[in-house]
C-alpha cells in the first residue's frame, strides 16, 4: 500500500518531464501561439508582439527594456519611430517611471520628440491641456513637472489604495485617480477582478473593468445589465490578456526576475494557461476540459471493454485451450487466435465497418476491441497454462485422477500472473487499437479531435492528451503491479526486500 | 524438434521471402512502362526508374504503339503503376485491366498493393537495423554493468511505456519538423531498441555468470572474444524472435497509422492507406488484397517467431537434460 502511494506521488515529476518533452517536440516546428491572440496595436518586428524563447529566458524582457528601447527610437527619430510612438502610448503609465527620469539624459531635440510623442497618453490619462502638449518646449516642461509632482504616486501602495477605493464606489474623483496612473494600475485592476461570487463582487468588477478597458484600450467591460455569468466571461478575457501581456506592464526585480526566466517562455505561458483554466483552450476556442468531458468517455469505454472483455475471454480461451491441448477444439481456437491476433485491427475494422449498418456501432466497436485484445491474451494464457501443467505437482495431480479441466483451473493462480503483468504494458496498445476502431466506425471520440489537432497544430489539445494519457497509463501500471503482488507472493516478497534495501 | 512445428515456419519463411522479392522487383511486376525496351535504337532497362526522359513524352497506349513500330519491349505483367492515374477514373469496378479496380486517386489497387510491399519492407528493414543494432550494443554494455548505459536503459524502459505509440507519432507529426517516414522509423526504432536492449541485457547477465564464461575469462580470453564466442550465440535466438515481433508490430502499426492518416504521405503507396479509404466509396472487393496481405504477413511473422522460439526452447531442454 505504501509502495503504491509512493509511486502515485512519483507520477507528478514523471508527468512534468513528459510535458517538457512533448512541448519540446511540438514546438520544434512552429512553436506555441496563444490560442486566442489579442490583437497587438503595433505589429512591428521591434515592438509589440515578441516571441519568448522555448524553455529558458536568460533575459526576460519587461516594461523597462521595452519603454527605454521605444524612447531611444523616438528620440533619434529613426525609421522605427512611428511604431515606437505607438508602443510608448500602449505601454502607457507603466512606462513613465522609466521614461520620464531618463528624459534628462537625452539631447534637447530628442527630449522634445519624446515629450510630444507622449501627448496621446496624456490625453488618455486626462492630464494637461492640448495647448501645453502640442508645443515642444511646453510639453517638455509639462512632463518634467508632471514627474516632479506625481513620482510619489507611482508606487504599489498608492495604486493599491486607489484601486481599492474605486472598487468600493465609483465616483469621478476615484476614477480619475486610477486613470492618472494609467497602465501602472493594471496589475492591481486585474487582481481586483476576482473573486466574483455575489452581487457586490459584480458591482466591483463592473467598476474595475470599465476603467481597465479605457486604460488598456480593450473592449471588454461589464455592462449595466450584464449578469454574473457575463461578468465572469469578461474577467476571464482580462486574465487571459494579462497572461500574455503582463510583461509589457510590470518590471521583474529580484526573485521575480528569476521566476520570469522560467515563466516568460513559451513553456511557461502554456503551463500558466493550462493551470488557470483546466489544460488550456483548443484551437477553435473550446476549453480542453470540456472537449475531454464529451469525447473521452467514448474512447475510455472502448478501452475498458477491450481490457475487461479481452482479458476475460482471452484467459478463459487460454485455459480451455491448454486443458484440451492438441485436440481439434484447441487447434481450432489457437489457430483462430493466431489469425485474429495477426489481423491488425485496421484490417479488421475495415472489413467489419460496412456491417455496422443495423447493428449499433458502439456495440460493434466493443466487439472489435474484445476480439483484438482477447486474441493475444489467449495465446499468452495458453502458453502459461501449458507451462503450469508441465510442473511436477500438476502431473502428480493428474496421476491421482484429477481431470484436465480441474487441473487447468487450479493452475490459474500461477498461470495468470504472467498475463496480468502484461496488463499495464498492454494498455498503451489497447489505446492505439481504440483510436483505430473509433476512426473506422466514426464513433467520434478522442481520435477524431486528435487527428484534427495534428492538422491544425493545436498544441493545447495535444499536450492535454499526452499528459492525461500518460497519467492514465502510469495509474494502470500501478494497479497492475498491485494486482500482481496480491496474486504472486514471490513478487510481494521481492518488493518488500527491495524496499528494505532502499530504506 | 519434431517436424510438426518446422513445416509451418518454413512455409512462413518462404512466404516472407516472396514478399521481399515482390518488394525488390515491384517495378518489374507492376509498372506502366516496359522492363526492357529497344526504342529509337537504344536499349533501355527499366526506363521508368533509370532514365524516364529517354522514353519521350508518350505514355500508355501511344507509347506502346510507338515502340511496336520501331523496336520491341518486354512489358511488366501488370500494366499499371502506383503513381499514374488510370483512364477509368477513381473507384472503378474490377475489370480485365484493373483486376481489383482503382482507388480514390484512380490508381490500380493491385499495383498499389505490390508497391505497398516495398514501402513496408523498407520501413521494416530500417526499424530492424536501428532496433537490433542499437539494442544489441546498449544491451551488451548495460549487461556488463557499465553504469551509464544501465541507468539510461532503465529510464528508457520506464519512458517507453508512458505514452501510446500513436500519440507519440501524433506529437511528432504536429511538431512538423521531421518527415513522417523519419518520425515513424525513429519512434518505432527507439521503442524496439529499448525492448531488444532489455532482452540482450538479461541474457548477458544470465550467461555472464555461468561457469564456462568464468573459465574462459580465467584462461585469458578477451571481453570481445567472450562476447563473440559465448554471448552472441545465446543472444541470437531471442533477438531473432524479438526481431520477428518487431517486424509484425511495424506491419500492424504502419497499417494502423496510414489507416487513420497519421502515417506516410498520401502519395506513397501503402496497404494501410488503401484500407483507410474504406468509407470513401472504394469497392470492398478491392480491399481484400491489402487486407489479406497485411494478415498473411503478420501471420507469417508470428509463425516464424513461434518456430524460432520452439527451436530455442528445444535446444535449452536438450542441453538441460545432458
Amino acid at each position: 500500500m505504501r509502495h503504491a502511494l509512493r509511486r502515485i506521488l512519483w507520477i507528478v515529476p514523471t508527468l512534468f518531464v513528459i510535458s517538457l518533452v512533448a512541448f519540446g517536440v511540438l514546438s520544434l516546428g512552429a512553436g506555441w501561439a496563444p490560442s486566442r491572440g489579442v490583437e497587438d496595436p503595433s505589429e512591428h518586428p521591434l515592438f509589440g508582439a515578441h516571441k519568448p524563447p522555448r524553455f529558458l529566458n536568460p533575459n526576460p524582457v519587461s516594461v523597462r527594456d521595452l519603454s527605454l528601447r521605444a524612447m531611444q527610437s523616438v528620440a533619434l527619430d529613426d525609421e522605427h519611430a512611428p511604431a515606437a510612438r505607438l508602443e510608448l502610448v500602449r505601454l502607457g503609465g507603466a512606462a513613465l517611471p522609466h521614461v520620464l527620469p531618463a528624459l534628462d539624459s537625452l539631447d534637447p531635440k530628442g527630449r522634445a520628440r519624446v515629450a510630444l510623442g507622449l501627448a496621446p497618453l496624456a490625453k488618455r490619462m486626462g492630464v494637461g491641456t492640448p495647448e501645453e502638449l502640442s508645443n515642444a518646449e511646453s510639453a517638455v516642461v509639462f512632463w518634467t513637472r508632471f514627474w516632479q509632482d506625481r513620482a510619489i504616486e507611482f508606487r504599489p501602495a498608492v495604486v493599491k489604495r486607489a484601486v481599492e477605493r474605486l472598487g468600493q464606489k465609483s465616483t469621478t474623483g476615484r476614477r480619475e485617480d486610477v486613470r492618472e496612473l494609467d497602465t501602472y494600475a493594471l496589475p492591481e485592476l486585474i487582481s481586483r477582478m476576482s473573486p466574483l461570487e455575489d452581487d457586490d463582487d459584480l458591482k466591483r468588477v463592473r467598476r474595475v473593468t470599465a476603467v481597465a478597458s479605457q486604460i488598456a484600450e480593450q473592449p471588454w467591460h461589464v455592462g449595466k445589465d450584464d449578469d454574473l455569468e457575463e461578468a465572469r466571461r469578461v474577467a476571464r478575457q482580462w486574465q487571459h490578456f494579462w497572461l500574455e501581456h503582463h510583461a509589457d506592464y510590470v518590471t521583474f526585480d529580484g526573485a521575480a526576475r528569476v521566476l520570469a526566466m522560467v515563466s516568460e517562455t513559451e513553456y511557461g505561458r502554456w503551463a500558466a494557461e493550462a493551470a488557470e483554466n483546466g489544460l488550456g483552450t483548443t484551437a477553435n476556442g473550446t476549453p480542453v476540459s470540456q472537449v475531454m468531458r464529451t469525447r473521452a468517455p467514448v474512447t475510455l469505454w472502448l478501452v475498458l471493454v477491450g481490457l475487461v472483455g479481452g482479458y476475460g475471454v482471452g484467459i478463459a480461451l487460454g485455459l480451455a485451450g491448454a486443458a484440451r491441448a492438441r485436440r481439434p477444439p484447441d487447434i481450432l481456437t489457437s489457430a483462430t487466435a493466431v489469425v485474429l491476433g495477426a489481423l491488425p485491427v485496421a484490417a479488421l475494422s475495415t472489413l467489419v465497418a460496412p456491417a455496422s449498418i443495423g447493428v449499433s456501432r458502439r456495440l460493434l466497436g466493443a466487439l472489435l476491441m474484445v476480439v483484438a485484445s482477447a486474441a493475444i491474451v489467449s495465446r499468452h494464457q495458453r502458453a502459461a497454462t501449458r507451462v503450469a501443467l508441465d510442473q511436477e505437482y500438476t502431473r502428480t495431480a493428474r496421476a491421482f485422477g484429477a481431470g484436465p479441466w480441474r487441473v487447468a483451473a487450479r493452475s490459474f493462480r500461477s498461470s495468470s500472473v504472467a498475463v496480468l503483468s502484461l496488463l499495464g504494458v498492454d494498455l498503451a496498445g489497447v489505446l492505439t487499437t481504440a483510436f483505430v476502431v473509433e476512426h473506422a466506425l466514426g464513433l467520434g471520440g478522442l481520435a477524431a479531435v486528435t487527428l484534427r489537432a495534428v492538422e491544425a497544430h493545436d498544441v493545447a489539445w495535444l499536450m492535454a492528451l499526452a499528459i492525461s494519457l500518460a497519467a492514465l497509463l502510469a495509474l494502470c501500471q500501478i494497479v497492475s503491479d498491485s494486482l500482481l503482488s496480491v496474486l504472486d507472493p514471490r513478487v510481494r516478497i521481492a518488493m518488500a526486500r527491495k524496499r528494505g534495501a532502499v530504506e | 524438434m519434431n517436424r510438426f512445428s518446422r513445416t509451418p515456419s518454413r512455409l512462413a519463411l518462404l512466404a516472407l521471402s516472396l514478399l521481399v522479392l515482390t518488394a525488390v522487383f515491384a517495378d518489374m511486376i507492376a509498372s506502366e512502362s516496359p522492363i526492357v525496351a529497344r526504342y529509337h535504337g537504344q536499349l533501355l532497362f527499366l526506363p521508368a526508374v533509370a532514365h524516364p526522359e529517354k522514353l519521350g513524352p508518350l505514355r500508355g497506349q501511344a507509347l506502346e504503339d510507338d515502340i511496336a513500330r520501331d523496336g520491341w519491349a518486354l512489358w511488366a505483367p501488370i500494366r499499371s503503376g502506383p503513381h499514374t492515374p488510370a483512364a477509368v477514373g477513381p473507384f472503378a469496378r474490377a475489370s480485365a485491366e484493373h483486376w481489383l479496380g482503382t482507388d480514390a486517386q484512380a490508381h490500380d489497387i493491385v499495383a498499389v498493393t505490390i508497391h505497398g510491399a516495398r514501402t513496408l519492407v523498407l520501413t521494416t528493414v530500417a526499424v530492424l537495423v536501428i532496433a537490433v543494432g542499437l539494442g544489441f550494443v546498449f544491451g551488451t554494455l548495460a549487461g556488463q554493468g557499465t553504469p551509464l548505459p544501465d541507468s539510461l536503459l532503465s529510464r528508457a524502459v520506464e519512458l517507453t511505456g508512458a505514452l501510446p505509440t500513436l500519440v507519440l507519432i501524433a506529437l511528432l507529426r504536429a511538431g512538423g519538423l521531421v518527415p513522417s517516414f523519419v518520425a515513424f522509423v525513429g519512434v518505432l526504432g527507439a521503442l524496439r531498441t529499448v525492448e531488444i536492449a532489455r532482452l540482450v541485457r538479461g541474457e548477458v547477465l544470465r550467461v555472464g555468470g555461468t561457469d564456462y564464461v568464468l573459465a574462459a575469462r580465467a584462461l585469458g580470453q578477451s571481453t570481445r572474444g567472450i562476447i563473440r564466442h559465448h554471448l552472441f550465440p545465446h543472444v541470437l535466438g531471442p533477438v531473432l524472435v524479438s526481431a520477428a515481433f518487431t517486424a509484425a508490430s511495424v506491419v500492424a502499426l504502419e497499417s494502423a497509422l496510414d489507416f487513420v492518416g497519421l502515417g506516410l504521405p498520401r502519395d506513397v503507396p501503402s496497404w494501410g492507406m488503401l484500407l483507410g479509404q474504406v468509407g470513401s466509396g472504394i469497392r470492398l472487393f478491392g480491399l481484400l488484397a491489402p487486407a489479406s496481405a497485411i494478415v498473411l504477413t503478420t501471420l507469417c511473422l508470428y509463425v516464424l517467431a513461434d518456430g524460432i522460439d520452439d527451436q530455442i526452447s528445444a535446444r535449452g531442454r536438450a542441453a538441460s537434460r545432458v
